[in-house]
C-alpha cells in the first residue's frame, strides 16, 4: 500500500483526480481517499495535525514491509535560484522549534533533486530570515516522528514542490494544485517501483505447519524454552528441506502423560532435525 | 534479482553524512575527494543517524552510506574474551571505523549495530594520543581492524598507512590489522615493521561465494598474502570462523592444501583457528535480520552467553583443521 498524506485538499486533488481515488466515508475525523493501491489522507496544516493524522491512518490496520508513506506538499524557500515548481526529495528534516534533525533513509534511486527541509509551527513570511533548511514547510518533522513508529526510515518519503519564495500572498488554491499536477504521475510511478522492489517474498511455515507445531508442543507437554528450541530446530530443517509436515506428523498422535515422557520424545525429535 | 537491485538501490556511499564538528578536519576533506558526486548532509552527532532504532540493516547493506564523525569517548577498548589474545597480557582493540564494505552472512556486526552505514572517525590523531597514554603504563597488543576492514577501505581513508607510521614510532606497541581484502598493493611501498602483523581471514571459495558477499576470492587474498610475505611482513592466517556446512571437511582440507601451495608455510608468522561463535544476543538480532539464513538457523548451543556449535562438533572441526594445518606449519605457531 502507498500511503499519501497532504496537508491541504488542493495538494491532494491532483492525486484524487488522476488516480480515481474514492472518498472513504467511514472516516469521520479526517478526509481519506482510496483506491486498491493508494490511501490518501488530508492531515490539515501543521506538524501536530500531520502527526495525529498519520498516527490515525497507520494505526487503523497492519502495515507491511513494502508499504510506503509519502508526504507530498508545496513548500517555500528563500533561495531564489531554485525555480518555482522544482520537486525535492528531503534527506534531512529539521524541526525549527526543537532544533532536532531527522534523516529519512535514501536507499533508492529517484528522479528528484535532494534538499533539507525545516519545519515551522507557524507560516514563515520573512524571506530574510536565517534558515537552516533549504526548504520550509509546516508538517515534515511531525509526520516523520509519527510515521517511524510504524514504518522503517527507508519507507518514509518527503516530497516537496517549491511554490514560493516565502511571499505567500499570491498563492491561490488553484496554483497549489497546478504545482503538484505535473508531478503526480512521476511520483506515483516511482513509488510503485520502490514498493514492488520491497515486496516481501519471505518464506515461512504454512498455516498447517504452524497448527501442527502447536499440537506437537501440546502433545509433548513442552516447556516454553523447549518450544523455542523446537521452533529453531524446525526452522533449520525447513530451510533445508522446505517442509516439516512429515516429521511433525509422527508426533501428532502421541499424547504424553508426563513432562518426563515428553522430554524423551523431544530429544528423539531433536536428533531427527539436526 | 541482482540487476533489479542495482537499478532500485542508490550506489554505495551515494550520501555522506558529516558531523558539523568534523566538517573541516583534514581527513574529511581527503575522504570527500573520493565521493565527489555524493550528497553531503551535515549532522550534529553520528548517533543521530547511526543509532536510530527504525533502520533496516539488511536493506541498508544494499546502499550503505558513509558517516564522518569525531570519536569523543571509548577511544580504546579491552579485548573481548571471545577473541584470541595470542598470549598478550595487555590486549586492546580500537575502532577508527564501524562497519565494513563487505557483507558476510555470519558477521556479528549485524547483531551489534542497528545500522549498516559505515562510520569513519576522522580524528585518528586523538586515538593515537590515547594509545600513547596507555603505552606509558605498559606494552600493548592492539587490534585495529575488528569491527571493520580497514585495508579494504585503505584507498579512501589510508588508515592502515597511518597506523603503520604510528607503530614505527612505538616499539612497545604490537598491532594486528585484520582483513579479508586483496588490497596489499595499497600499502606495498611501506617498509615492513617488526611490531605489526597483517592478518588475513582465509576461507574456502565455496564459503566465500555463498557467505562472504562482496569479498575477494581465495586466490586473490592469497596473492595479497604472498605479496606481504615476499616483502617481509609478519603474516597471520586466520582460519576463523570455521563454518559447519555440508562437506566442510572437504572444503577446509582443500583450502589449506591450496593455501600452502601458494604461500610459503615457513614464512607464516602464526595461524589462528576458531569456529563460528557469537554473543547470544547478537545471534538473536542476526537471525531477525536474515530470517532465511540456513547458516544462522543452525541450532547452536549457548554457554556463558556465547552461542556456537556444540562441544563435540567444535572439537571435531578444530582438530581436523589443526591436523591439516600442522602438516605444513609447526604446532607452536598454531593458536586454537
Amino acid at each position: 500500500m502507498i500511503f499519501l498524506c497532504t496537508a491541504m485538499y488542493n495538494e491532494a486533488y491532483p492525486f484524487i483526480k488522476q488516480f480515481n481515488l474514492r472518498k472513504d466515508t467511514s472516516h469521520q475525523k479526517f478526509q481519506v481517499f482510496k483506491s486498491e493501491e493508494i490511501t490518501l489522507i488530508i492531515t490539515g496544516v501543521g506538524k501536530l495535525k500531520g502527526a495525529i493524522a498519520v498516527t490515525y491512518l497507520l494505526s487503523n490496520g497492519t502495515v507491511n514491509a513494502s508499504d510506503l508513506l509519502i508526504n507530498i506538499g508545496v513548500c517555500g524557500t528563500n533561495n531564489t535560484n531554485i525555480p518555482l515548481g522544482t520537486t525535492f526529495l528531503c534527506n534531512k528534516i529539521i524541526d525549527h522549534e526543537t532544533q532536532r534533525a531527522f534523516y529519512p533513509d535514501i536507499l533508492f534511486t529517484h528522479p528528484f533533486k535532494e534538499a533539507s527541509v525545516e519545519t515551522f509551527s507557524t507560516l514563515v513570511k520573512d524571506n530574510n530570515m536565517d534558515l537552516e533548511g533549504d526548504l520550509v514547510d509546516m508538517e515534515a518533522s511531525g509526520i516523520y516522528q509519527s510515521s517511524t513508529l510504524f514504518l522503517k526510515a527507508h519507507q518514509v518519503f518527503f516530497i516537496k514542490i517549491v511554490s514560493d519564495y516565502l511571499y505567500t500572498d499570491n498563492i491561490s488554491k488553484d496554483s497549489i494544485s497546478k504545482s503538484i499536477e505535473d508531478q503526480a504521475i512521476p511520483i506515483l510511478s516511482w513509488s510503485h517501483k520502490v514498493e514492488s522492489g520491497l515486496l516481501n517474498n519471505k518464506k515461512e511455515f504454512t498455516e498447517k505447519e504452524k497448527e501442527m507445531l502447536n499440537q506437537v508442543v501440546k502433545n509433548l507437554k513442552l516447556s516454553s524454552t523447549m518450544e523455542h528450541q523446537l521452533k529453531q530446530l524446525l526452522k533449520f530443517y525447513w530451510l533445508q528441506y522446505g517442509t516439516v509436515e512429515e516429521i511433525l506428523k509422527q508426533y501428532m498422535d502421541i499424547e504424553c502423560q508426563s513432562k518426563k515422557e515428553g522430554k524423551k520424545h523431544f530429544e528423539e525429535l531433536r536428533q531427527k532435525l539436526i | 534479482m541482482k540487476n533489479l537491485d542495482k537499478s532500485l538501490y542508490s550506489p554505495s556511499f551515494s550520501h555522506v553524512y558529516i558531523e558539523k564538528q568534523a566538517m573541516n578536519h583534514p581527513n574529511t576533506k581527503k575522504i570527500l575527494n573520493h565521493f565527489s558526486n555524493a550528497q553531503i548532509i551535515e549532522i550534529n552527532h553520528y548517533k543521530d543517524i547511526f543509532s536510530r532504532s527504525h533502520q533496516h540493516y539488511g536493506l541498508q547493506k544494499k546502499s550503505p552510506k558513509l558517516i564522518l564523525a569525531l570519536k569523543k569517548d571509548h577511544l580504546i577498548y579491552k579485548g573481548a574474551e571471545v577473541c584470541e589474545d595470542f598470549g598478550h597480557p595487555y590486549f586492546y582493540y580500537t575502532s577508527t571505523m564501524m562497519n565494513c564494505i563487505y557483507d558476510c552472512e555470519y558477521c556479528y556486526l549485524q547483531g551489534m549495530y542497528t545500522s549498516a552505514n559505515v562510520v569513519v572517525f576522522v580524528n585518528i590523531e586523538e586515538i593515537f594520543g590515547e594509545v600513547e597514554k596507555l603505552l606509558k603504563k605498559h606494552p600493548i597488543y592492539l587490534c585495529i581492524s575488528y569491527d571493520t576492514d580497514i585495508l579494504a577501505f585503505e584507498n579512501v581513508i589510508g588508515y592502515g598507512r597511518e597506523w603503520m607510521a604510528f607503530a614505527q614510532k612505538h616499539q612497545n606497541l604490537t598491532i594486528e590489522l585484520r582483513t579479508k581484502s586483496a588490497n596489499f598493493k595499497a600499502i606495498q611501498d611501506i617498509e615492513p615493521l617488526e611490531n605489526m602483523i597483517l592478518a588475513w581471514t582465509v576461507s574456502p571459495d565455496p564459503i566465500i561465494k555463498k557467505y562472504e558477499n562482496k569479498t575477494p576470492f581465495l586466490k586473490d587474498r592469497l596473492i595479497s598474502i604472498k605479496g606481504a610475505l615476499d616483502r617481509g611482513w609478519k603474516v597471520r592466517l586466520c582460519f576463523d570462523p570455521l563454518l559447519s556446512i555440508e562437506e566442510w571437511q572437504k572444503h577446509y582440507k582443500e583450502m589449506i592444501k591450496y593455501t600452502f601451495s601458494q604461500v610459503a608455510a615457513e614464512k607464516i608468522y602464526d595461524i589462528s583457528i576458531g569456529v563460528f561463535r557469537v554473543s547470544k544476543d547478537y545471534l538473536k538480532r542476526m537471525r531477525k535480520q536474515r530470517g532465511e539464513s540456513l547458516l544462522l538457523s543452525y541450532p547452536f548451543e549457548t554457554q556463558n552467553g556465547i552461542s556456537s556449535y556444540d562441544v563435540q562438533q567444535t572439537q571435531k572441526m578444530i582438530n581436523h583443521v589443526y591436523q591439516w594445518t600442522a602438516n605444513y606449519v609447526s604446532k607452536e605457531k598454531i593458536y586454537i
